[in-house]
């Protein structure tokens, strides 16, 4: 019972991190295309500015929590994903720095150096984040040991590689969905556009993940038949979807940051 | 040893070095900062708001640093350690998570706040936050500490009879008596190394002749703090937390000593070089039956030598008799120094006295190295324990990693951290050059 509250709390963290650092890496990622100029990519940084190293911090918290909740699982998963992990604090680095050391100096070589470190950071992390999305999904090899039994390019398989798509596009609407609270002016306007797009784009990739994920797990995900309660994960994608759709005006920033919020919570 | 052990070794000691580096800075500044902030408040002079500002902007730079460079390291108890967390993450896990709440959600919030300006945020919010700052950072410190306290002096746990332990009281693991000093003298080392990084700034400022106003504030705050912490970090701190020492870890005592040979009256060497071969110190000068004295409060008191256990329970005795002398020496030295201040200040001749401010400003990287030498000393006088009495250090590596792959991700965090090293310096060596600028704005 106990392990249950704390699987929730875990859940929960995880959940957290998700939404609130995924709008983060979505603003990272396209940071490079939405903002065109030095005045709106300093506007975007600043609307995470003062949040995105609390909003990091649930992952912290998560993976500490893990180390007294479920140590095995800790230990064992820490250590099998060894290099993923690995690449993930890399990117973890890459961004938190390159956010930090932008606005020290006035040098234009200077900003787009953190410019291009923010992008590539963020972007690669929402991939990542989605990989081992996908992975959980799947499934994974794992010895009697409980160790991971594959390579690190088995991490990067194809349906992997599609939830780690359909991630980035999600986090990138919910990343335009946030600008669209937080800023004015042409940064807004395109991050109107481009929510809209991306919407789109989203909605696309979910049906084709769905498609990939019904062939992947023969006979569709088993816990939909063992907690039919599970069935309100993709309620939460459709319901996030539709109002999404329906948000897609411009004054419609604060509702559409919900929506997307809502979809990603899955 | 075992090259996969010494690989997992390398990367984690490599990786928290490189990492405390900046929480040293980070914990001591924090407190400057929120008395030059209180001051301010309580007596409206402006100097205090300029010089928290000015010393908020390094702050800032130094605790995004701590940041990236700490996540590393709660990952690698799992990804490095996978044995060592399984087996005890139940009970030190208590402990270890809180750094990263109070560290993070407290002090980061915080800190947003702070740095966005009295202006911005109001007179109270301001200070509040500088405050916040300090605490929290403060705060994260004990809970770090006490999760190493729990390596050196396992308590709160229960084994069964597989061998696995099991959580038997938090409060026992949060309040181990080994933490309460371990902690003191290390956020004293903190708080000193804040005060030296101030002078030898202060310094840079009179000696240029620039700031001047700044320069005699920073100098002044650096003594008389400096002449109490360089005091306290060895007596009663550093005195306390070697009582651990010598209550709970007797051949961490040895070894950091060099004492072979169990004596009764043992002398304290001051200097000499340890011959582990044959069991003796090289050119030794000794103070007779003082090690006794400061061990028991008694010169004929027996101390146990590293003859008295096995060979294989003994730590590397000369990197942990030379890091432990190298922090004793520097110490020492910083007492001296911050003597010197005092009595330069108290004839009116400190802020001209050129020798001793070119002195203040080349010593600004020694509390580091002292620091880092005294958790050398603490963690390699450890071993062969990573836990002590309960777990060996081979024992807790991550069986499934190969070394290879471990140096490998060395070498990148390596590479990595000699960039950021490289940003850092410069980062801050033109926030120094800028120097502290007057805002006339901030209290519009």
């Amino acid at each position: 019972m106990i392990n249950a509250v704390w699987f929730f709390a875990l859940a929960a963290m995880l959940t957290a991190y998700t939404v609130l650092d995924g709008y983060d890496l979505g603003v990272g990622s396209l940071s490079l295309w939405i903002a065109k100029n030095d005045d709106e990519r300093r506007m975007a940084l600043n609307s995470i500015g003062p949040v995105w190293n609390g909003n990091e911090v649930w992952l912290i918290a998560a993976g500490g929590m893990m180390v007294v909740s479920f140590p095995r699982v800790y230990a064992v998963g820490f250590s099998g994903f060894y290099l993923a992990l690995m690449l993930v604090l890399w990117l973890l680095i890459l961004r938190g720095v390159s956010i930090e050391f932008r606005s020290q100096s006035r040098n234009p070589l200077w900003r787009a150096l953190w410019d291009g470190g923010f992008w590539v950071g963020s972007l690669l992390l929402a991939l990542l984040l989605g990989v081992a999305l996908g992975n959980v999904v799947r499934g994974l090899p794992i010895g009697a040991d409980g160790y991971f039994q594959g390579t690190f390019g088995l991490l990067l398989n194809p349906y992997a590689l599609l939830t780690g798509i359909l991630t980035v596009v999600v986090l990138a609407w919910h990343g335009t969905n946030y600008l669209r609270v937080k800023t004015e002016g042409a940064l807004f306007e395109r991050a109107v556009r481009w929510s809209r797009t991306l919407w789109w784009i989203a909605a696309g990739m979910v049906i084709v993940v769905t498609i990939a994920t019904f062939i992947v797990l023969s006979g569709g995900p088993r816990t939909f038949h063992v907690y039919p309660a599970a069935w309100i994960i993709p309620f939460f994608v459709l319901a996030g979807l539709v109002w999404g759709y329906l948000s897609r005006g411009a004054d419609r920033g604060t509702p559409a940051f919900r929506s997307s919020l809502l979809s990603s919570l899955p | 040893m075992n090259e996969a052990v010494f690989a997992h070794r390398i990367q984690f000691a490599f990786t928290v070095m490189f990492h405390y580096l900046f929480p040293i800075l980070t914990m001591g500044l924090g407190f400057f900062i929120a008395v030059f902030s209180t001051l301010h408040l309580i007596t409206e002079d402006i100097r205090y708001a300029d010089a928290a500002r000015f010393w908020a902007k390094i702050f800032a730079v130094n605790f995004a640093l701590g940041v990236v460079t700490g996540i590393p390291l709660e990952f690698e108890f799992g990804t490095n350690w996978s044995r060592f967390s399984s087996f005890g993450g139940g009970v030190f896990g208590q402990a270890l998570p809180l750094e990263g709440v109070y560290a993070f959600f407290l002090e980061s919030g915080f800190l947003g706040m702070f740095l966005a300006g009295e202006k911005r945020v109001g007179r109270t919010l301001h200070w509040i936050s500088g405050l916040g700052v300090a605490i929290g950072s403060l705060l994260s410190g004990y809970f770090i500490v006490a999760t190493n306290a729990w390596m050196q002096h396992p308590v709160g746990y229960v084994m069964d009879h597989s061998g696995a332990i099991h959580l038997e009281s938090f409060w026992a693991v949060l309040l181990n008596p080994y933490a309460a000093w371990q902690y003191a003298h290390t956020i004293n080392g903190a708080l000193l190394t804040a005060a030296f990084v101030i002078g030898g700034v202060g310094a840079f400022y009179l000696l240029s002749e620039r700031h001047m106003g700044f320069g005699i504030l920073s100098v002044k705050t650096t003594i008389v703090a400096g002449v109490i912490l360089s005091l306290t970090q060895l007596f009663p701190t550093g005195d306390l937390n070697g009582a651990s020492v010598v209550q709970y870890q007797p051949t961490k005592l040895a070894a950091m000593e060099g004492l072979f040979e169990t004596s009764q009256g043992a002398p304290l060497a001051i200097i000499g070089m340890p011959d582990t071969q044959n069991g003796k110190l090289i050119d030794p000068i000794y103070v007779p039956e003082f090690l006794s004295f400061l061990a028991y409060g008694n010169f004929r008191a027996t101390v146990e030598g590293l003859n008295s256990y096995s060979r294989d329970l003994w730590p590397p005795v000369e990197l942990t008799y030379y890091c432990y002398h190298i922090m004793v020496g520097l110490g020492t030295i910083f007492i001296a120094q911050m003597l010197i201040g005092l009595f330069l200040l108290w004839r009116r001749k400190l802020y001209s006295s050129r020798w001793f401010l070119w002195m203040l400003m080349l010593t600004i990287p020694f509390p580091y190295i002292a620091n880092e030498a005294g958790w050398t000393v603490s963690e390699v006088g450890r071993q062969p324990w990573l836990v002590y009495g309960l777990m060996k250090t081979p024992a807790g590596t991550s069986a499934n990693v190969a070394a290879g792959e471990t140096i490998f991700t060395t070498m990148g965090f390596a590479g990595i951290y000699a960039v950021l090293g490289v940003l850092f310096l410069f980062l801050v060596a033109r926030i120094i050059h800028k120097g502290p600028q007057e805002d006339a704005t901030a209290h519009g």
